[in-house]
């Protein structure tokens, strides 16, 4: 077993909590995701982004307007389906859970 | 100055370098990849492509027109390796460590490995070579493990005609790179290209000349050129072959143990270099004619097998060196053992025989009883005739050679008279000087005792006079009507009984004979008085003129 595929599967899920918290909140297109992202720390490159947000609009999580650019081509402007913001909740609670039961595990068993 | 493709991505339009063009298209087909499912992966690529286009779009400015390859390498870095697209893709490729592998193998090239036969390699039609690629071992494994297979068992050849049938041979590029165990794709079909161009171009005109020259050859040269393979490899396994066991011969009659060879073996003359000590005049070169003996006998064996290998295999290394080098050495060694055997030779030219008459105790007995004496060199209980011989019969210690193989001859004189007795000595030497020197020094002792004779079982001389062919000859003279009785281990050393040479593996030993009129018979079986009576009325005349004969 890889640590790598380990880090990359615990990533994933977390991955598609976040652009589902970036876009909570306000419309964005995919520059802008992925800056709050590397801002994070969370990821490093874009191309793990498209598929994602493909993904996530595919199962009717996210939709998406066109919008024109000042400078170039048009954007995608994401945001959350009504189904998008009840996933949202889900993953929230679970996630809060999970975090605070790592948490907990990590603390019982540090040293 | 460089050439400049114009490109449309995402209905914006921009000039790109070639060599940056490439460069994207490659990338953006390594992403493709990645993705299976159809709709998904065009609607992710448009993306993609979309966010390219804006990049672009940012490297544009009013004094750089032209995207270029420091672009795209920035824009990779932006995006990501093609497998970064990857690591978002479907959920399968999550669920375990075996799908992650595996899938990242699929995004790699294929790779396959097949069994072909290699006729660009092959001594017969590949097969080995193929072999070795597959197995990832040199060709010359392969081809040993069936030679060997086909002197053990014979079953190589059949092998290796079922695998001529089976296998296909490598033909086109993608089968060669597949028997190679590469993946078959466009930049591999490149190199194995441009290794066969570089090739073609080493080999230089000649490769040139052989494509055309190849091209028009009929097929009936070809068939013919592959029976004369055929045929040069059969005399290749059988150089090979008989090379192998000429030489496990020479090794057994050199050193082995087995008697092919007489004077070799324990208990015998030990070896050949013994065998030289014992007969060569002088000291020292005992080894170096043994040498010489070995290459000579060697060199063409080994040239045998070499030459068998090189059809075998189709080596075509230049050993001239090689060759040179035992040409010569075989020479020298041939020289040697020329000029030492000619010493040799020298030393055998004068030959002698001298007579001794030995006198007895009582010669005028009616019995004389012969007996051999204890053997204390060799055994009491040889038959001359057992094994091969004169060989076992020779024995060297410090000081003397032993030769156990006198000679008895009993002979029946016509005359009535008394017992006598003589040994007959011979010996080679490089004079007669040296012969009867030679003579002169061979030991072997005879006793009378009464009416009972002791020879001796063998002959013994100073190890310094060498073997010239020393002999020795007994000859007992029976007077007319007198007896003989063969005492202890007479067979030993008994050849002739009157005019009959005495046969093989015949037991005289306690037996008793009577000589009547020259002619030996069993004691007992004829009356002499009876004989003599009938003989003298009958006979007188014949018997008075071969009395003369004798005499004469």
């Amino acid at each position: 077993m890889k640590v790598e595929n380990t880090k990359a599967q615990m990533r994933k899920g977390i991955l598609e909590y976040c652009i589902l918290t970036i876009l909570s909140n306000k419309e964005a297109y995919p520059s802008e995701i992925i800056s709050e992202m590397k801002e994070a720390k969370l990821i490093v490159v874009e191309g793990t982004l498209y598929p994602l947000l493909t993904r996530l609009k595919n199962a009717e999580l996210l939709h998406y307007k066109w919008v024109e650019s000042v400078s170039g081509p048009p954007r995608k402007y994401y945001s959350l389906t009504e189904d998008g913001a009840k996933f949202l909740d889900e993953l929230k609670n679970t996630w809060t859970e999970l975090h605070t039961a790592v948490q907990q595990i990590s603390k019982t068993h540090q040293k | 100055m460089n050439k400049t493709i114009s490109i449309n991505i995402s209905g914006f339009v921009f000039n790109i370098e070639e060599q940056a063009y490439e460069h994207l298209k490659q990338y953006l087909d390594k992403i493709r990849n990645n993705f299976s499912n159809e709709d998904e992966r065009d609607e992710i690529m448009a993306d993609i492509e979309l966010r390219i286009a804006e990049l672009f779009q940012e490297k544009i400015a009013p004094n750089k027109e032209v995207i270029v390859e420091e672009d795209i390498v920035q824009i990779q870095e932006i995006l990501g390796l093609p497998e970064d697209f990857a690591s978002a893709d479907d959920d399968e490729n999550y669920q375990d460590d075996k799908t992650e592998t595996s899938s990242n193998d699929n995004n790699q090239e294929p790779k396959t490995k097949r069994l072909y036969r290699d006729t660009d390699n092959a001594s017969i039609a590949g097969i080995c070579s193929g072999l070795g690629y597959y197995f990832d071992v040199d060709r010359v494994v392969f081809r040993i493990i069936f030679v060997l297979l086909f002197i053990l068992f014979g079953s190589g050849i059949l092998l290796y005609l079922i695998l001529w049938l089976v296998v296909p041979e490598a033909k086109t590029t993608s089968e060669k790179i597949e028997m190679k165990g590469g993946a078959v794709n466009v930049e591999s079909i490149k190199e194995h290209v441009s290794n066969i161009k570089q090739t073609l171009t080493e080999k230089g005109n000649a490769a040139n000349v052989g494509e055309k020259v190849r091209g028009a050859v009929d097929k009936g040269v070809v068939v013919g050129l592959s029976v004369f393979q055929a045929v040069s490899k059969i005399f290749g396994v059988g150089f090979t072959i008989g090379g192998i066991f000429m030489f496990v011969f020479l090794m057994i009659l050199l050193f082995g143990n087995t008697g092919i060879l007489p004077f070799i073996g324990p208990d015998r003359i030990d070896g050949i270099p013994m065998l030289i000590e014992i007969i060569y005049p002088g000291e020292e070169p005992s080894s170096l004619i043994f040498f010489s003996v070995v290459l000579v006998l060697t060199i063409p064996i080994i040239s045998l097998i070499t030459l068998g290998v090189r059809i075998l295999f189709n080596y075509r290394q230049n050993i001239k060196i090689v060759a040179w080098t035992f040409a010569i050495v075989w020479s020298v060694a041939v020289g040697i053992l020329f000029v030492y055997s000619t010493e040799l030779a020298s030393n055998f030219k004068s030959d002698k025989e001298i007579r001794y008459s030995i006198p007895l105790e009582d010669a005028n007995t009616d019995e004389l009883i012969i007996s051999v004496m204890d053997d204390d060199q060799f055994s009491n209980h040889i038959d001359p005739y057992d094994d091969w011989g004169a060989s076992e019969l020779v024995k060297v210690d410090e000081e003397f050679i032993y030769f156990g193989l006198p000679k008895l001859k009993v002979i029946s004189l016509y005359d009535t008279g008394s017992f006598r007795v003589s040994i007959i000595k011979e010996s080679h030497g490089a004079t007669t000087r040296e012969a009867i020197g030679n003579i002169e020094r061979i030991d072997y002792p005879i006793i009378s005792k009464g009416n009972q004779l002791f020879i001796s079982p063998y002959l013994k001389m100073p190890k310094e006079d060498k073997l010239r062919a020393q002999y020795v000859r007994v000859e007992i003279l029976v007077p007319r009507g007198k007896m003989v009785k063969f005492g202890k281990n007479i067979d030993r050393v008994l050849r002739h009984l009157g005019d009959e040479s005495v046969p093989y593996a015949s037991h005289y030993e306690g037996t008793e004979w009577i000589n009547l009129r020259s002619s030996f018979h069993p004691k007992g079986s004829v009356d002499y008085d009876q004989y003599e009576r009938i003989f003298d009325n009958g006979q007188e005349q014949t018997d008075e003129q071969s009395t003369q004969e004798q005499e004469d």
